[in-house]
């Protein structure tokens, strides 16, 4: 019973002993837990961290091909570089907007302050993306806190080939060549041609030709163009869906006409290098040759001028579209694609010629480009730094003149501009032919009022011929008078066209050019074709100006020969010459042609 | 007898202390070892995602240097399994979705420990010039069980895709509405009210802020050109009077004559004259040779010169064609 009454100091000794050990494990365990929460909590926050640079990596590779580069991971020829840096001194690209401050963000502050270093290795693939090690290190309460993760990003080097679904089949292409340029059926190229690079000369010229045609009979393609011109001239607001679907419309108009000449290039580096090739080519068949290399090279041209009239307007509506998008997912997409245009419009500037009212348009284009990358950079300040960053490189690109080496298809299309141009300057001038006689204008006393009438009449006034074209003015004919023509000029081609036209129908020779020169019909290059009216100017000695029909043949330098009529002061009657002769005779100089269509 | 009896509890107390706190530790253990866990979890699947976005860069990669016609996976999806990278382990499956839209799938099944994700992308590849700075775009990325990694699987996987797509898709006008008329709501109160978002018999104003006039979005400056353009119509114009309309024709085609005398119907273009057409004469009109229509009347085949033929979409300019240099005259 005695026992019973209470503990011996044996038994209150173990029990303090196994208390005190349990709060010893438990003070211990309680010292650890704050240690490891303090930890797995920074470790968290760098990991948490890794991932706000890996996403913000990922963001600027997204909307900028430079992006990595902008960013300073990489230098300009895309090496790698080492990026470490103190989270919170305000440098750090990542962590800069919003910056993490005292002030706004504590206990972040007082985290990263310590020593808390962001680390970045980047390198580059032989395949040409970057693989970024993204680390953070810090002195952690258990010791060195250290967290990274690694990432491949896209590379800067893009390359496409060009494919166009308007590209004529090739297996089509010897037999559409044999029948449409050379009129010939069943036989082959090389049966017409037997040069080896004048039929690769016909060959680009047909792949150009035929490629054109199939653009322009896509009913699709046509369609678009249609709708978009349409949709383009009603008052659509830019947030309504209209002006969305012209956008796209002309976007598309323009990407579908930039893959088909960009298909074509090789063709018109061809064209423009082995013109001369042809020169061996028997007569008929260099000629429709010629013509269809003529026509080509024009085409060319106009879809040069099309493409950059469209990417434009495109790029315009964007701007116009950008203005009004809330929304900064679709305000990035129309970034991208507006920028890549006005990379276009920038290297192409000096071949912007027929895109603009104004001929100013070298100066448009750049003026436009700045305000867009300033107003961009301003805007996106406090919204996006992957916007701003990509406008100041934009800015170091077009100032540096480097758009064309940074981005491969402004190069291609800088290339393919000037060929055009320097083949356009080349094209051959082919020789129109005649038509064949109109024998019912014989004998008669005016033409017929055709082209082919007009020849035959004004040759059947010439020595040999039945010289019965009849001046009303005076009411002799040739027959009669061999002066009956002399210094009628405007009133013998205007008979030679019976009367027809309008612009034959004033007071003087210099007044007839004027009519036809204010509708912009007068042309100044090119041969002009039979029974084109051609003009020379006024001159002191003579005050009306001349005017001559020509034959469509030319000399053996390439000078057009003409029908004109004399005068008192040098020869009687109607005569063939060339066009030197005429503009020594009649004293004044070379005006152009109107073709008699 | 109450001393005897507190003296009692004495030792019992101490115990139970113990093995309270003793619970407590391993407690604390157990909930460190969670948070752990947790933690470790979270950032596997960062690492995992990271993997396979590195993985799909790498396919991306392989794309851009190849081009999309000699892609590697053109002819077949391309499964591996195994794959290392960055200390992980990864099973890829590449495989063109529809050639016709450029669309191919790139699924990516990652183990981090003992844990699996998929990852599943369908992207566009785009074939134009004129987007140069992008090749691809993600139409689609999601993550999904990753026993649909399988190809066994592949048709379900894509079916999840093409619902999630299409029903998108359907919502996409009704979204911009609802959205445009939530921006007219002054309100954030009234864009409460409008979406419907209050639990029934809810107090709007008990909403904090609810009658603050929301703030005006600042305004993008970019604008439209000013400078007026030249038509494009006009030049396009200009463009299909170069490239001759008579070769976008699609023949056969019935013609008709527009010539007002007997238009010749020659042996070859420029040959010989075989027989005439009647003025407005119907013919068949069955090829182009040069600048002629290779027609058939009436039994006799022969060429007829473009200006004088009508057919549909081909409108004869009616004027006497040159002869060509070269060409021998027809008699």
């Amino acid at each position: 019973m005695r026992k019973r009454k209470g503990f011996t100091l044996l038994e209150i000794c173990i029990g303090m002993l196994l208390l005190g050990g349990v709060l010893v494990i438990y003070l211990q365990s309680m010292q650890s837990s704050k240690k490891k929460n303090e930890y797995y909590s920074e470790h968290f926050i760098a990991s948490i961290m890794a991932a706000k640079v890996v996403e913000a990596c990922f963001q600027e590779a997204d909307i900028n091909l430079y992006g990595i580069e902008a960013l300073g991971l990489v230098d300009k020829d895309g090496q790698g570089l080492t990026f470490s840096t103190p989270v919170t001194d305000g440098q750090t690209v990542f962590f800069k907007a919003p910056e993490i401050t005292l002030e706004q963000h504590p206990h972040l502050y007082s985290m990263f302050s310590k020593d808390f270093m962001l680390d970045i290795n980047s390198e580059k693939d032989a395949k040409q993306y970057f693989t970024l090690n993204t680390a953070f290190a810090w002195k952690a309460a258990t010791g060195a806190g250290k967290f990274n993760f690694y990432c491949n990003f896209p590379g800067s080097v893009l390359r496409k080939e060009p494919h166009s679904t308007f590209a004529f089949p090739e297996a089509k292409l010897e037999k559409k060549l044999v029948e449409r340029f050379f009129e010939e059926k069943n036989k082959n190229l090389g049966t017409i041609i037997s040069s080896p690079g004048a039929r690769e000369v016909a060959l680009s010229t047909g792949r150009i030709y035929f490629s054109t045609s199939s653009l322009l009979a896509d009913k699709p393609f046509t369609e678009a163009f249609a709708t978009a011109e349409k949709l383009a001239a009603e008052p659509h607001a830019p947030t309504s869906v209209k002006y969305y679907q012209a956008t796209e419309l002309y976007f598309g108009i323009a990407r579908d006409i930039l893959d088909l000449m960009l298909f074509l290039k090789p063709e018109v580096e061809r064209l423009s290098k082995d013109l001369d090739k042809i020169d061996s080519m028997n007569l008929r068949t260099k000629t429709r040759l010629q013509v269809f290399i003529q026509r080509s090279g024009l085409a060319l041209d106009k879809l040069r001028q099309v493409f950059l009239i469209s990417v434009n307007e495109a790029a315009s509506r964007y701007r116009a579209q950008m203005q009004s998008s809330t929304s900064l997912k679709s305000q990035r997409l129309m970034i991208e694609k507006c920028l890549s245009m006005h990379r276009l419009m920038i290297v192409t500037a000096d071949f912007s010629d027929g895109v603009f009212v104004s001929d100013n348009a070298y100066n448009i284009i750049r003026s436009e480009y700045s305000l867009l990358l300033a107003t961009l950079a301003r805007y996106f300040a406090d919204k996006d730094q992957s916007i701003v960053r990509l406008a100041a490189q934009e800015k170091r690109f077009a100032d540096d003149n480097m758009i064309k080496d940074r981005y491969f298809v402004c190069d291609l299309v800088y290339q393919l501009f000037s060929e055009i141009a320097a083949l356009k300057a080349k094209l051959p001038d082919p020789d129109p032919g005649v038509p064949d006689p109109d024998l019912s204008v014989i004998g008669q006393p005016s033409g017929n009022g055709t082209a082919a009438g007009a020849i035959t009449w004004a040759q059947d006034q010439m020595n040999g011929g039945s010289g019965k074209g009849l001046n009303v003015n005076i009411g002799k004919r040739i027959c009669d008078d061999p002066k009956a023509w002399n210094d009628w000029n405007l009133a013998f081609v205007s008979t030679a066209y019976n009367g027809s036209k309008g612009e034959l129908l004033v007071g003087s020779a210099i007044d007839s050019y004027s009519a036809w020169e204010s509708k912009g019909k007068v042309k100044t290059t090119g041969r002009p074709p039979a029974g084109a009216i051609m003009y020379t100017a006024a001159s002191a000695g003579n005050p009306y100006g001349h005017i001559f029909i020509a034959t469509g043949k030319s000399d053996e330098s390439g000078d057009p020969i003409v029908i004109t009529t004399g005068s008192s002061g040098s020869f009687d009657g109607v005569r063939e010459m060339t066009l030197s002769q005429v503009v020594s005779w009649a004293s004044g100089k070379y005006l152009g042609y109107v073709s008699p269509e | 007898m109450m001393r005897r009896k507190v003296s009692g509890y004495v030792f019992p107390l101490i115990l139970m202390a113990t093995i309270s706190i003793g619970f407590f530790t391993l407690t604390l253990v157990q909930l460190q070892s969670s948070h752990h866990d947790q933690l470790q979890h979270l950032n596997d699947y960062q690492h995992a995602l990271n993997l396979a976005c590195s993985a799909n860069v790498e396919v991306l990669s392989e794309l851009r240097e190849k081009q999309w016609d000699e892609r590697f996976f053109k002819d077949k999806p391309i499964y591996k399994y195994d794959q290392e990278l960055f200390g992980g382990i990864y099973d890829i499956c590449v495989e063109d979705y529809d050639t016709a839209q450029y669309t191919f799938n790139v699924k990516i099944r990652t183990t981090m420990g003992d844990r699996k994700n998929l990852f599943y992308w369908r992207q566009k590849y785009m074939p134009n010039m004129l987007d140069f700075t992008r090749m691809a775009y993600t139409v689609s990325f999601g993550e999904f069980p990753p026993e649909l990694f399988e190809p066994a699987k592949k048709s379900e996987i894509d079916k999840i895709v093409d619902d999630k797509l299409k029903n998108a898709d359907n919502n996409y006008a009704e979204s911009i509405d609802i959205a445009k008329n939530l921006k007219k709501e002054p309100t954030l109160g009234a864009v409460i009210k409008k979406l419907g978002a209050l639990p029934p018999g809810t107090d709007p104003s008990s909403i904090k802020g609810e009658s603050q006039l929301r703030p005006s979005s600042p305004v993008l400056g970019t604008q439209a050109s000013n400078q007026p353009k030249v038509k494009a119509s006009d030049v396009l114009d200009e463009l299909k009077n170069l490239v001759n309309p008579v070769d976008r024709l699609n023949l056969p085609a019935a013609g008709r004559s527009i010539c007002n005398s007997n238009l010749m119907i020659r042996s070859e273009p420029w040959g010989s004259v075989i027989s005439t057409i009647p003025p407005g004469g119907a013919v068949d009109v069955i090829g182009l040779q040069g600048d002629f229509f290779e027609i058939t009347r009436g039994g006799t085949s022969g060429y007829s010169h473009i200006n004088w033929i009508a057919v549909p979409g081909h409108t004869p300019s009616g004027v006497e064609p040159p002869r060509p240099p070269g060409a021998p005259p027809a008699w």
